[in-house]
């Protein structure tokens, strides 16, 4: 296929239909963006996406798209469900539901500095990470944790892991609808018994931010953030609950293609119409997994709040919980028509627009919150949905990597990371060296860059930037 | 002439991607196992306790390779254990597979652990030299 970009203006490239694609590509990004080094697949992979069955409008790529496996990182794509449209497990990712979520501490930046280093000290000691057991909430059985995936965050919260505010302000109120428990395995519930309230490994983090500079004064007052108050931003998904649910309808749907006449350019891709029994199937698990998901996430709250009760006399207030790998049954209009579609979003965030109905109430003016983590040297940045974005209202979900892991272990240190950020205020508590050297800054996208192009091509816009105090690793 | 078995580490932007090889299927995939072991904990001094004993059916060779790398997954992830010696031996429509087993959580972590065996560019092949074989780990 060929997989040359035409550039559309200063932040948008197309690619035209070729070979076995049904719509185009589109890559928001600037030249300095796009993927670059040798071997890179990550377009190759946008093409790939473009001929699943079903897909309406392109298949697209945000700013901060990286090589993945069947699916781009970054990549979106929308099915039709009534026209045969496929949903494929490649295009939510193994780590469903992995997103981010926003805590504002009720202090600022200066004044937590004399506390700070107990405050590290304590989120170190307390947030289990890396890779096994070690969640912060050991389930009973299956039983239980039936519960958990079909009442996600909201089943946290009942039973004592945090307060009713905190679900107004998670995206679906804290759960997916249609949550299946009986299509998740016994071995992802094996896996995901003991592991609620845990970090995991690679990319995944705690972060104790301070808010560097607000763009929108009025939407950052409304998300409850103000220039130099302390944040906490925890990256993670669903453990290894998720993944294999993942593995486990990957594998089905991978030996259903040929009954449904279907055929992939990857077997990453494998898929089925959502509606489906496999389809269906998928989704309910999908959704189960996305549950736990944020349950995760809002055990970390309650470890976070701790640590920060503890340290520094002060609470922490959900700003918002984002999933970005996920696929939801949404509609939206396609050449004038309201159609049901399948959005697959792989590291890419839901941004609705201001005024959409899905908004809770007190953020409707301001469009959905997009949560863009940079790394643990730089930046990271809140963001809010706008109107006219043609990505299904879809925004990036951090910098994108550029170098390999392999890469970033030439070149970096674990070590010299740490003291090199110790030498500019950020504190680092670490799993391992090398799992910190394969997350150096410099492995990653400038984040800044990611979110002016984001801006650029009109998918979201900025909101407040915060920068880095403290890093507890996965 | 066949080569010694052995695995390396090949790059990929977000995750892990192992090549191994050796002179025969089993000694390739018991390589493959190895290399994923070996990117996420320094295995030196690790001391072998319980084996597992598990069926690995698959009609693909490629889908061996999966199901064999995902009980790697599984037994570290709800038992924090890891293989440090694979034992293969042919049966009927697959595998089974001898573990022998360490303490994962007693083990140096050197590396980001392994969550998933994705089917991206997946290959097993029998070629003069021998097997090789090459998988991408979500990490």
């Amino acid at each position: 296929m060929d997989m040359s970009l035409v550039p559309e203006g200063p932040y948008r490239f197309r690619m035209d239909r070729c070979g076995p694609m049904r719509v185009p590509g589109v890559v928001f990004a600037t030249p300095d963006l796009l993927p670059r080094s040798a071997g890179d697949r990550t377009l190759e992979q946008v093409a790939n996406v473009a001929t699943l069955p079903g897909v309406v409008r392109a298949s697209f790529a945000m700013p901060d798209m990286h090589w993945g496996y069947g699916f781009p990182i970054g990549g979106v794509a929308a099915t039709d469900i009534d026209a045969g449209g496929v949903v494929s497990p490649g295009g939510v990712g193994f780590d469903i539901s992995c997103g981010v979520r926003l805590l504002a501490a009720g202090i600022d930046r200066e004044p937590l500095a004399p506390s700070m280093r107990r405050l590290m000290d304590l989120l170190g000691d307390t947030v289990p990470r890396g890779a096994g057991r070690g969640g912060l909430w050991k389930l009973s059985g299956r039983a239980q944790m039936e519960k958990l995936l079909v009442a996600g965050a909201g089943y946290a919260v009942e039973q004592g892991h945090g307060v009713a505010r905190d679900l107004e302000r998670c995206e679906d109120g804290g759960a997916l609808a249609d949550a299946d428990p009986s299509q998740v395995g016994q071995r992802a519930v094996d896996r995901g018994l003991q592991q609620v309230g845990s970090l995991g490994s690679g990319n995944h983090f705690l972060e104790v931010q301070a808010v560097d500079q607000v763009y929108d004064a009025e939407a950052a007052r409304a998300f409850g953030l103000h220039t130099g108050q302390v944040c906490v931003m925890i990256h993670c998904g669903s453990r290894g609950l998720g993944h294999q649910v993942c593995s486990d309808h990957v594998r089905v749907m991978d030996q259903s293609l040929r009954a449904f006449g279907i055929r992939v350019p990857d077997r990453q891709l494998a898929c089925a119409p959502a509606v489906s029994t496999p389809g269906r199937a998928y989704l309910g698990a999908m959704a189960a997994a996305a549950n736990y998901g944020r349950a995760n996430r809002q055990l970390l709250t309650e470890a976070a709040r701790r640590a920060f009760a503890t340290a520094a006399q002060t609470g922490l207030d959900l700003v918002y919980d984002v999933s970005h790998n996920i696929a939801k049954i949404e509609t939206h209009e396609v050449d004038g028509v309201a159609r049901r579609l399948c959005v697959h979003r792989k590291g890419a965030t839901l941004a609705l627009p201001p005024g959409h109905p899905d908004l809770p109430a007190d953020l409707a003016g301001f469009g959905h919150p997009v949560l863009v983590p940079g790394t643990m040297g730089t930046a990271s940045y809140v963001m809010a949905g706008v109107a006219g974005n043609d990505a299904f209202a879809s925004a990036a979900h951090g910098a994108g990597r550029v170098w390999s892991r392999h890469q970033a272990l030439h070149r970096v240190r674990g070590e010299q990371l740490r003291d090199e950020l110790a030498s500019r205020g950020i504190a680092v508590r670490p799993s391992s060296w090398r799992g910190l050297a394969e997350e150096a800054p410099d492995a990653y996208k400038d984040v800044d860059l990611v979110v002016r192009a984001a801006e650029g091509a009109g998918l979201a816009r900025p909101v407040a930037r915060l920068v880095p105090l403290g890093v507890v690793k996965g | 002439m066949t080569r010694p078995g052995g695995h390396r580490g090949v790059p990929h932007t977000a995750d892990l991607r192992v090549e191994a090889w050796g002179p025969t299927r089993a000694e390739c995939l018991a390589q493959a196992v190895r290399g994923v072991c070996e990117s996420f904990l320094d295995l030196t001094g690790a001391v072998a306790g319980r084996t597992r004993e598990v069926l690995l059916r698959a009609d693909r060779d490629e889908d061996v390779l999966v199901a064999l790398l995902e009980e790697v997954v599984y037994w570290l992830d709800t038992e924090d254990e890891v293989p440090v010696d694979v034992e293969l031996t042919p049966v009927a429509g697959g595998l089974r597979a001898r573990l022998r087993m360490a303490d994962a959580a007693a083990l140096p972590v050197t590396g980001a652990a392994p969550k998933a065996v994705t089917l991206h560019r997946l290959a097993v092949s029998r070629g003069p030299r021998g097997w090789t074989c090459s998988v991408t780990i979500d990490v």
